[in-house]
């Protein structure tokens, strides 16, 4: 029987410089669906996938590709089955789109080999998919923000591997643009029954067009599941510390964050925090004055101001005299 | 009836292919001129039947005695230092990394003005002063990276850079006292390396050279696919199976060995390193296959033609040829600077 996970992890560390990000991090990633982590900002949600992607190293545990353990496989083996996007890549901006997707090739070529007429062919074919045929011989800085980001999912796609990780791939699209790009997973997934696993901060659009949520939380697992099930008003305020209304949508009946306010800010009255922030702000705004008052007082005492003070002063009496 | 052109599209690998073939077929005939130019006029004609063995007495003197082995060396030391320094950008992607600016010409020169200063004969040291350079090279390269990177994060170019002109001046200024505690001739001899001289001009050392620059291009050449991708960034060449870190210093190693020969039998060309790779660039694009070689061509024709100013204009004549280069390049990196 054919596993139906893709990517499984077993007590996964992660840390940088002795500072652990993550302390163990199971999971179980369905394939041919698409998973979306979300979280708040610093909770390790770029930082798992980066090390799923092995674009850091993790310090202790193991991820298994398709039933393989990944330290047992060569780098290339690796990026044969698996790709990842990092959030705003970047890369020479003379390179042509065709030059870069055919980097997506790497992974099977060997020593100095040339493409071949195979990949040269499924380059095409990820320009295509990816609406970018059009501007295959345009240089990359010439591009706009959406034309880009296709053009590193093209280059992803030529890989031809089963698993695509991204990292925020809406970063800097405006809103028909984070569509697009969604759109354009979603098609592949359906397509090419790939799986994708991505980090998206936008929790609405996470909701619509992800079979599963992952939510974190300090670097733990808070949710993981259907949005149905992970999109609650209670994952938002244990997560994100914000205090949501969650309504389904009708246009496709997903779970949708309509409104929200900071936790805390809705109750009315002065709360014990509000009054020490007031007290606070008080005593500090005394302490400016009472600093431009001692300060002037200083002025007054020092020679060299008082001198300065008196030729004006003289000054002035002449101004006064005429 | 207006004729329809199918203009087949070029790619941009194949012109790179076309404009390397333009530049090999400049550096000819720029050699060619170079072997006209000295006191002693030979003239084109008799030059190229000098070269299929139909010369008098006089132009195989002036033709394979001094002017075929000064030009060779010219010729590789630009190689070396153009391809090194395509090299050191794409590995740290910037276009101001060089051998120069990162100080690792600076550490072979150290080691070579030790070697001279301490005793050693430039005659008999054919082998050993590439070696030496290469030595030199690596250990600044190590401590550059050492003092650039902190531990466990992860390397940052720029700081890299700046710690690689730090680095390189303290080297050049240790060079210099060295220059001041030795017998005449040496000093002599040392001040005039270091603003880049073509000095190894025996052809005992340029085959030494060009076997060394023949094992260390075809090692960093082979690599040129992975050069391309690493360039792109670090992390896309990680997701797409380079093992960054093996690679870095390969190609490290590679690009000091490339540098370090020529720094030893050329001396200390600064800017050589940085404007070769920055004119290919602009002519063929960033990719590696192509523009190593391209940058290589271009950095030889640029010592080439610094190296017949000085042979040919008397008021420049003795004057070493790093210095005319330096004058050169200044020019255009202003230029390039008050453009972007």
């Amino acid at each position: 029987m054919e596993n139906e996970n893709s990517i499984v992890t077993k007590e996964l560390k992660i840390g940088y410089d002795g500072h652990i990000i993550v302390p163990s991090f199971d999971i179980e990633l369905k394939k041919g669906k698409i998973t979306s982590i979300i979280g708040a900002n610093g909770c390790g949600k770029s930082t798992v996938l980066k090390a799923i992607g092995r674009i850091i190293k993790s310090e202790s545990g193991t991820v298994i590709i398709n039933d393989t353990d990944m330290s047992n496989m060569k780098n290339k083996e690796i990026a044969q089955q698996m790709a990842i996007l990092p959030q705003t890549p970047t890369a020479p901006g003379t390179l042509t789109c065709r030059e870069l997707v055919g980097y997506g090739r790497f992974p099977y070529q060997s020593g100095f080999g040339k493409l071949s007429k195979k990949d040269k062919l499924i380059v095409e074919w990820a320009l295509e998919v990816t609406n970018m045929s059009e501007f295959s011989d345009r240089e990359i800085a010439s591009l706009s923000g959406g034309q880009r980001q296709r053009v590193w999912i093209a280059m992803a796609l030529a890989q031809q591997t089963g698993i695509i990780l991204l990292d925020e791939p809406t970063t800097y699209l405006d809103l028909a643009h984070q569509l697009e790009v969604l759109e354009l997973l979603k098609k592949l997934n359906e397509g090419q029954k790939a799986t994708i696993i991505m980090v998206l901060h936008d929790l609405n659009l996470a909701s619509r067009y992800s079979d599963y949520l992952l939510a974190m939380k300090s670097g733990h697992i808070a949710g993981y599941g259907e949005p149905k099930d992970v999109m609650t008003k209670e994952m938002l305020a244990d997560c994100f510390g914000i205090d949501g209304d969650i309504v389904d949508d009708g246009r496709n009946g997903k779970p949708v964050c309509l409104s929200y306010d900071l936790v805390g800010s809705s109750d009315n009255g002065e709360t014990n925090s509000n009054a020490a922030y007031a007290a606070r702000m008080d005593k500090l705004q005394s302490a400016i004055a009472e600093s431009e008052k001692e300060k002037e007082e200083a002025r007054q005492k020092n020679f060299f101001y008082k001198t300065v003070d008196k030729v004006k002063s003289c000054f002035k009496k002449k101004d006064g005299d005429k | 009836m207006r004729k329809e052109k199918t203009r087949k599209k070029v790619s941009p690998i194949q012109k790179g292919i076309y404009i390397n073939i333009g530049l090999f077929v400049l550096l000819i005939v720029v050699f060619i001129i170079g072997c006209n130019v000295g006191d002693y006029k030979v003239g084109i004609w008799q030059t190229i039947k000098t070269f299929f063995g139909k010369g008098d007495k006089y132009s195989n003197l002036a033709i394979f005695t001094f002017r075929l082995p000064r030009l060779c060396l010219a010729i590789l030391v630009g190689l070396g230092m153009g391809m090194s320094g395509v090299v050191m950008q794409d590995l740290l992607h910037n276009d101001l990394a060089s051998p120069g600016t990162l100080g690792v010409s600076a550490g072979s020169g150290l080691f070579v003005t030790l070697y001279v200063a301490l005793g050693g004969d430039t005659g008999t040291g054919a082998i050993l002063m590439p070696v030496l350079a290469l030595a030199g090279g690596l250990l600044s390269a190590g401590i550059i990276f050492l003092l650039g990177s902190k531990k466990g994060q992860r390397v940052q170019p720029t700081r890299l850079i700046m710690t690689g002109v730090a680095v390189g001046s303290a080297y050049g200024a240790i060079s210099s006292i060295m220059t001041y505690i030795v017998d005449e001739n040496k000093m002599e001899f040392l001040q005039r390396w270091q603003q880049g001289e073509l000095w190894g001009t025996q052809w005992r050392y340029i085959i030494v050279f060009a076997v060394w620059l023949a094992i260390f291009a075809t090692f960093t050449y082979r690599n040129s696919r992975t050069l391309n991708v690493i360039n792109t960034s670090y992390d896309i060449a990680r997701g797409l199976g380079v093992n960054v870190g093996k690679q870095f210093v390969y190609m490290a190693i590679c690009a000091v060995a490339l540098s370090s020969s020529a720094v030893a039998f050329g001396g200390n060309f600064f800017f050589l390193g940085l404007i070769g790779p920055h004119i290919a660039r602009r002519l063929v694009g960033t990719d590696a296959r192509v523009l190593m070689p391209a940058s290589g061509i271009i950095a030889g024709i640029i010592v080439l033609l610094a190296d017949i100013l000085v042979q040919g204009l008397s008021f420049i004549s003795g004057i070493p040829t790093g210095i005319v280069i330096t004058i050169l390049s200044v020019p255009y990196f202003l230029y390039l600077l008050l453009r972007s």
